[in-house]
């Protein structure tokens, strides 16, 4: 379960956090029930601020994913978000296809994309 | 053998045993190979031109300490007061991580200008694992319940005493020096969490191998830390031992306790010493990892200290140098410990 944190990444560190996490729990390396490790901790071996954990973690209780308790800290509760309809989903799966069709990326490559992104996802739920 | 006797034993001890680890430190920035010193990566050229200088007086700052314990330990036995070598021994054990730290920023620091392939440290990617680290992931359940029974049977047997004879009984000299070893437990488990709260980072490409070994090297420093509160705890055992004996024989009962106790640690110093062994093994393996503070949003200015509360860390890197961080619940966690012993040893002096 390796978290990795890019500097030169446009989104703000707390979006890539909670993005990262987003992925492990959509991949099934998060199962339900997993413990996050504490803000401290977290913000500690990034060399973030406690906030910007924080702002993360509240981010995945917003989306229905985890909860976050005083005595149990954050835990994965869900693996499927609860904020926004299928609708607004698929909206934004198509201004990404859009914006990557715009960007030149052949539709091979865009289909090969979304395969080894949905073939992971599979693969790892199986058990 | 008085208590004269041990503190100097054990300074000697202490003596003898910084010897192995200077030169265990002299040869630190070598250890993977030429390509290295310490996390720099350098080549031939580094050899031939400033890498002996760097080398030497990164050798010179770590001998520093030997001049200050040598200077204060002629004083303290010219004074007499033999047993403030414990504290000496103490004290020193700090100043010699200190100053080896301090030495090994500045040798990086001077080697960094020479150095090849650098990657803007700044900017490069950052892994790290989510598995949570608690206290009780580094615990062993039977050795915390052998250090619990073991602490528990002098206070136990005291508390009798005390019942027994509560008119004449003196509580101070009862259950003083029991008390401050379990203080001194106390602050060996607030070393413990020191060591949890460590960076645990890794850079891609070796990520998971250079967690490994930070882990590894983590395990290793809480095994230390529970070997040595094992120690203190057994340390306690020989007072209901002296209040028990006959005043003439208290003489041979606290030698037989010290003789003891110097044994007990000499196995834990062996067992460290093969344990850093498979350590060394393992660093050599990977490659090091210079990690900055790079996200943090407003750095403090350069100062020895600071009071960042929305930063965990107990020391900041700023642009200028090193500041520890005041607000960390570490570094409140040192003085509440500090102000604990003052009061503890107030009230039982």
């Amino acid at each position: 379960m390796l978290l990795t944190i890019d500097p030169r990444d446009s989104r703000p560190i707390y979006q890539q956090v909670a993005d990262g996490i987003k992925a492990l729990i959509a991949q099934g390396k998060l199962a339900e029930g997993a413990s996050l490790p504490p803000v401290r901790q977290l913000a500690a071996d990034l060399g973030v601020n406690l906030n910007t954990v924080a702002t993360a973690y509240r981010e995945l209780q917003k989306l229905g994913l985890v909860t976050i308790s005083h005595g149990t800290g954050c835990v994965v509760t869900s693996s499927r978000t609860t904020e926004r309809s299928q609708d607004q989903l698929l909206r934004t799966l198509r201004a990404a296809l859009t914006d990557l069709k715009l960007s030149g990326v052949p539709s091979s490559e865009i289909r090969g994309l979304v395969s080894r992104e949905l073939g992971t996802g599979a693969k790892r739920r199986k058990p | 053998m008085t208590l004269d006797h041990f503190s100097l034993a054990i300074f000697l001890l202490f003596e003898a045993s910084r010897v192995g680890g200077y030169l265990r430190r002299a040869r630190q920035p070598m250890l993977r190979g030429p390509a290295w010193f310490l996390s720099v990566r350098v080549d031939d050229a580094f050899h031939a031109g400033p890498g002996p200088h760097i080398l030497r007086r990164y050798r010179r700052w770590i001998a520093l300490p030997f001049a200050l314990d040598v200077v204060l330990g002629a004083a303290i036995l010219w004074s007499g007061h033999w047993t403030l070598l414990n504290a000496l021994v103490v004290g020193m054990t700090v100043v010699v991580h200190a100053v080896h730290a301090l030495a090994v920023r500045r040798a990086e620091r001077e080697a960094r200008e020479f150095e090849v392939d650098g990657e803007d440290r700044a900017a490069a990617a950052v892994v790290l694992s989510l598995a949570p680290r608690r206290l009780r992931d580094y615990a062993n359940a039977t050795l915390e319940l052998l250090i619990a029974v073991i602490t528990l049977i002098p206070f136990g047997w005291l508390t009798a005493r005390y019942l027994r004879d509560t008119a004449h009984a003196d509580l101070r000299m009862l259950f003083g020096k029991p008390l401050l070893l379990l203080y001194v437990q106390l602050g060996i488990l607030y070393l413990k969490h020191v060591v949890l709260s460590w960076r645990s980072a890794a850079r891609p490409g070796q990520a998971a191998e250079q967690l490994a070994v930070r882990e590894a090297v983590r395990r290793h420093h809480m095994a230390r830390f529970d070997m040595a509160r094992l120690l203190v705890a057994f340390c306690a055992l020989y007072w209901p031992m002296i209040v028990a004996a006959a005043p003439e024989e208290r003489n041979g009962v606290l030698a037989f306790w010290l003789a003891l106790w110097i044994l007990a640690g000499l196995a834990v110093a062996l067992w460290v010493e093969s344990q850093r062994r498979i350590l060394r093994e393992m660093l050599a393996r990977t490659a090091p990892v210079a990690l900055p503070e790079p996200f943090l949003e407003a750095s403090p200015r350069m100062r020895p200290l600071c009071f960042e509360p929305a930063t965990p860390s107990l020391v900041i890197e700023a642009p200028g140098g090193l500041s520890i961080n005041l607000a960390s619940t570490t570094a409140r966690w040192a003085f509440a410990y500090v102000a604990g012993l003052a009061a503890l040893l107030f009230v039982v002096a």
